[in-house]
């Protein structure tokens, strides 16, 4: 069954909308990320200006990041303080990536920049999670503990406060330049950023484990809210009967999700996550690499 | 632009010619084509009447539109963007239908000045590019594989000698504007009747409302766009809440 898709201005499968969303619903499910960093390739590989897709994918953000923070802030694992410093840098990252979204589209260089940022990220993160989940998975094995929290100069800069739900007492500084990037980069991919936020605090910040996810998911909401808008006001490029069919495929994705969590330890997770991650990886590189079916794009401009 | 002008006088002359003839009359089952959530391509029926024995031809050109071209390049082993062009009034969309192949219809020259055939379409733009023509081919293939050139001409049955009947059909990507079908009557390699008629397609209902708001209203679009997304994110937190209570 096809629906027309009134701002991508194609037609797509329903269903094969509603799985991608479904697949984007189990991640956040799982990982507590937006999953945006799967759909938003794969709607651009299926025939979606790949504007649009970041748009519209960052709209489909909004809700399902929604549904994660309510869950975890119920649980009381959100840290609100170190969440709004997250905001500070990641709204001020957003609007000024949607700018350089603007500025590299006019440029037709919007595409590369898109591949080779989710190549880097994708690769470097996807490496790191089979990485570390690997060792844990051995010392867990060995019996020994495993420190989470380090201390290093970035965390002694000035302007230290206490983070209460992380159990931290840091400069707000590497927060708050962590989170400008990932805006940054989220507007420009159409992700949330989950997938390169929640690894960096809890590598780089050291923050608790339980609370990262309910954090990263703060702020991903309200940088996907800035995105969409941005969007949508700047570069008329949210559908959103593309983001509610997303949305729509999520809401059994995240049940399944949560219910595999409950089943599967910490680590198989993480090593699952970065092997999905480091495969699209591969992708990408073989879209650059292998030769293209056709070599001139076109864009219908008015 | 301005050759594409004259060749349109030039068919609009032999239009008139033509009517004052009135060798041909033809008609669409519907000159509308409405663009809705579901829609999903549309098929109408073109037939017609001929006066005097001859080939019929027919075009059916979408809106012709500005495209942006990007040329792919291998550089260091990396598939990457070399070169970007704009081509002006490239059709959005274009399907010939004919009673016989058009290459057995020995009017090159008369099929190229009305651009009938997806070979003899013309583009602006881009005239100091040299080697053009492998970025207009390049157009004509990337928009065959969209679905908005037709590679396969259709074919136009007569019955009597005189009815004519084919039918069009349009893909589900479809730009909307105004869409001209442009009948001619060939006899010996020469254009002995003339007529155009009109398709007009449009988005209509909720596709419209949306296209609409997200170009005309963008701040407000975009807040409803969040808003949406709220409601549904809460519904399904709650949901979740209740079913694993």
């Amino acid at each position: 069954m096809e629906i027309y898709l009134p701002i991508a201005e194609i037609s797509q499968n329903i269903f094969f909308l509603l799985s991608i969303g479904f697949v984007a619903g189990v991640l956040s499910g799982m990982f507590g990320v937006g999953g945006g960093f799967l759909t938003t390739p794969i709607l651009i590989l299926s025939g979606v200006p790949p504007a649009v897709a970041v748009g519209s994918e960052a709209n489909h953000i909004v809700g399902s990041s929604l549904t994660g923070f309510l869950n975890y802030f119920r649980r009381k694992n959100v840290d609100i303080i170190m969440g709004a410093i997250l905001l500070l840098g990641g709204v001020i990252g957003s609007a000024s990536g949607v700018f350089l979204f603007r500025l590299l589209s006019m440029q037709g260089r919007v595409e590369e920049v898109i591949s080779f940022t989710y190549i880097l990220f994708l690769g470097s993160v996807g490496i790191y999670m089979l990485y570390e989940s690997l060792k844990t998975r051995k010392k867990k094995k060995s019996g020994s503990l495993i420190k989470l929290h380090e201390h290093s100069w970035i965390h002694g800069l000035p302007f230290r406060i206490k983070f209460r739900r992380s159990k931290l007492y840091i400069s707000i500084i590497p927060p708050l330049l962590i989170s400008y990037i990932i805006g940054v980069l989220a507007a420009i991919m159409g992700v949330g950023g989950g997938f390169i936020l929640v690894p960096a605090m809890i590598y780089l910040l050291g923050m608790s484990t339980q609370v990262v996810i309910g954090t990263s998911l703060m702020q991903i909401l309200f940088v996907s809210i800035t995105s969409t808008i941005m969007h949508a006001y700047i570069n008329q490029t949210v559908d959103i009967i593309l983001s509610g069919l997303l949305l729509l495929g999520g809401v059994l994705g995240v049940q399944m999700g949560a219910f595999v969590v409950q089943r599967v330890s910490g680590e198989v997770l993480r090593m699952l996550l970065g092997i999905i991650i480091f495969c699209l990886c591969l992708f990408l590189i073989s879209e650059l690499v292998i030769d293209p079916k056709y070599i001139f794009i076109l864009d219908l401009l008015q | 632009m301005k050759l594409f002008l004259i060749f349109n006088l030039v068919f609009f002359i032999s239009i008139f010619k033509a009517n004052s003839k009135k060798l041909i009359i033809a008609d669409i089952s519907d000159n509308k084509i409405n663009i809705d959530v579901g829609f999903k391509g549309a098929k109408l029926l073109f037939f017609g009447v001929i006066d005097e024995e001859g080939d019929v031809v027919v075009s059916v050109t979408g809106p012709r539109k500005t495209v942006e071209v990007r040329k792919k390049e291998k550089k260091m082993g990396l598939w990457l963007n070399s070169d970007t062009k704009v081509f002006f009034d490239v059709p959005s969309y274009y399907y010939v239908a004919s009673t016989r192949p058009l290459k057995e219809l020995n009017a090159e020259n008369v099929l190229l000045i009305n651009q009938v055939g997806i070979e003899n379409i013309r583009f602006a733009g881009a005239e100091e590019q040299e080697e053009r023509s492998s970025w207009v081919n390049g157009i004509i293939k990337s928009m065959i594989k969209a679905g908005r050139y037709n590679p396969e001409p259709g074919l136009i049955q007569i019955s009597d000698k005189r009815l004519f009947k084919t039918e069009l059909n349009f893909a589900a990507e479809l730009v909307d504007g105004q869409y001209l079908v442009d009948t001619l009557l060939l006899k010996n390699g020469a254009v002995i009747a003339a007529r155009r008629s009109f398709i007009n397609v449009s988005k209509t209902g909720y596709g419209e409302k949306i296209y609409k708001m997200a170009n005309n209203n963008s701040l407000l679009y975009g807040l409803i766009a969040v808003f949406f997304a709220f409601i549904f994110g809460f519904v399904v937190h709650e949901i979740t809440r209740r079913v694993n209570a």
